[in-house]
């Protein structure tokens, strides 16, 4: 992800009223991870695993912030028993927000299969999921990811496609 | 040392902390010696500390206390590490640790062998990590951590036993709006908002 895209997509979740994060190593995130971990805008929190991540962030947003975790692909596969023993069985609501390495345009051998189960993994766990291209797409879909959380109180996915991800 | 104990033992020293706990006899034990709104019972296996630090980092102004066990923090080491680099001076992490997987049949846990989960934490970066065998250190070094200064990490080795127990009648969603509407009447915070009406959602675009 190009420095400008991190910029306007990290504005974005703030405005949105995401104030809280947590992080891993992505390749394609890194520079949105390093903005969000800058800004003044969010309290980051640089976690071990995804599966504490979205843990974390189910404490976070039990006490009132409004969490987001930025992740790898392979990360949502990582955090899936949390995300069905916290996050669905209390009705706890977190923002995923993801590459979508193995998705259509990746070259990585070693993505694909991870990418090729990811819509059907998201659909059994019941987590609404939308994949965006363009980082002007973000401020609309943070903010309707942001109410269907305050409703559902499940949590919810963005991911954003291999040509966001990868544009220079 | 028993479980049991140490509840009765923390009980009283409780006031408005925030506390999570493990699942099986530990959610059951704790509902029977204190039950409060501020419980949140029953959090799976490996997932209470993380949730509580999420808590305390979230809420640095209030004291959290985990109510782990030996075989839940051993399914996630990692967030020890986690705790360490960002050490909320407010987490309390109590891991009653018996040594087994009492509730499941008994086997042992690891800590049964030379793993050392104190030892662990003090790598991990937490300084304040003790084990005690004995209520009353235990209630020692509760006393301390309930001041403050953390973060703690407290092993309490226990019995491995299976006590009777009398049935929590609320599952973890009701629980879990009773602990939100808990938060929300003492730190003066609305969280959860399920419907518009009524209220305006102004955010743009």
């Amino acid at each position: 992800m190009n420095q400008s895209d991190a910029e306007t997509i990290g504005t974005a979740l703030a405005d949105a009223g995401f104030d809280f994060a947590a992080t891993l190593p992505a390749d394609q995130l890194h520079a949105l991870q390093a903005w969000v971990s800058k800004s003044q805008r969010f309290q980051t929190v640089a976690v071990t695993n995804e599966g504490e991540g979205v843990a974390i962030c189910a404490g976070a947003w039990l006490a009132g912030k409004m969490p987001v975790i930025i992740l790898e692909t392979s990360g949502i596969l990582l955090s899936t028993y949390a995300l069905m023993r916290c996050h669905a069985t209390f009705g706890i609501p977190t923002l995923m927000l993801s590459t979508y390495r193995g998705g259509l345009g990746d070259q990585e051998w070693y993505a694909a299969q991870t990418g090729a189960v990811l819509p059907d993994l998201l659909a059994a766990l019941s987590i609404p999921c939308k994949v965006v291209s363009s980082a002007d797409e973000m401020a609309a879909t943070f903010v309707d990811a942001r109410r269907t959380m305050s409703s559902s109180l499940h949590p919810v996915s963005i991911v954003m496609d291999v040509r966001l991800t990868t544009r220079d | 040392m028993r479980r049991s104990e140490c509840l009765q033992a923390l009980a009283p020293m409780l006031t408005d902390q925030l506390v999570v706990t493990n699942v099986a006899r530990t959610g059951f034990e704790t509902h029977m010696a204190m039950p409060r709104e501020g419980n949140l019972y029953t959090m799976g296996m490996g997932l209470v500390t993380p949730v509580v630090l999420g808590l305390a980092l979230s809420l640095p102004h209030r004291g959290v206390v985990a109510l782990d066990g030996d075989g839940s923090i051993l399914l996630n080491l990692g967030t020890l590490s986690t705790v360490g680099n960002y050490a909320p001076a407010n987490l309390t992490s109590i891991v009653f640790d018996n040594e087994s997987y009492a509730s499941t049949g008994g086997l042992p846990t690891a800590t049964a062998g030379k793993t050392k989960l104190v030892e662990i934490a003090k790598g991990a970066g937490i300084s304040n990590a003790v084990e005690v065998s004995k209520i009353e250190d235990f209630t020692a070094v509760i006393t301390k951590a309930l001041a403050g200064h953390g973060p703690w990490f407290i092993v309490a080795k226990v019995k491995a036993e299976k006590p009777p127990v009398e049935p929590k009648l609320m599952d973890g969603r009701e629980n879990k709006y009773r602990f939100v509407r808990y938060i929300e009447g003492t730190e003066g915070s609305v969280i959860l908002k399920p419907s518009v009406v009524g209220r305006k959602d102004t955010a743009k675009p």
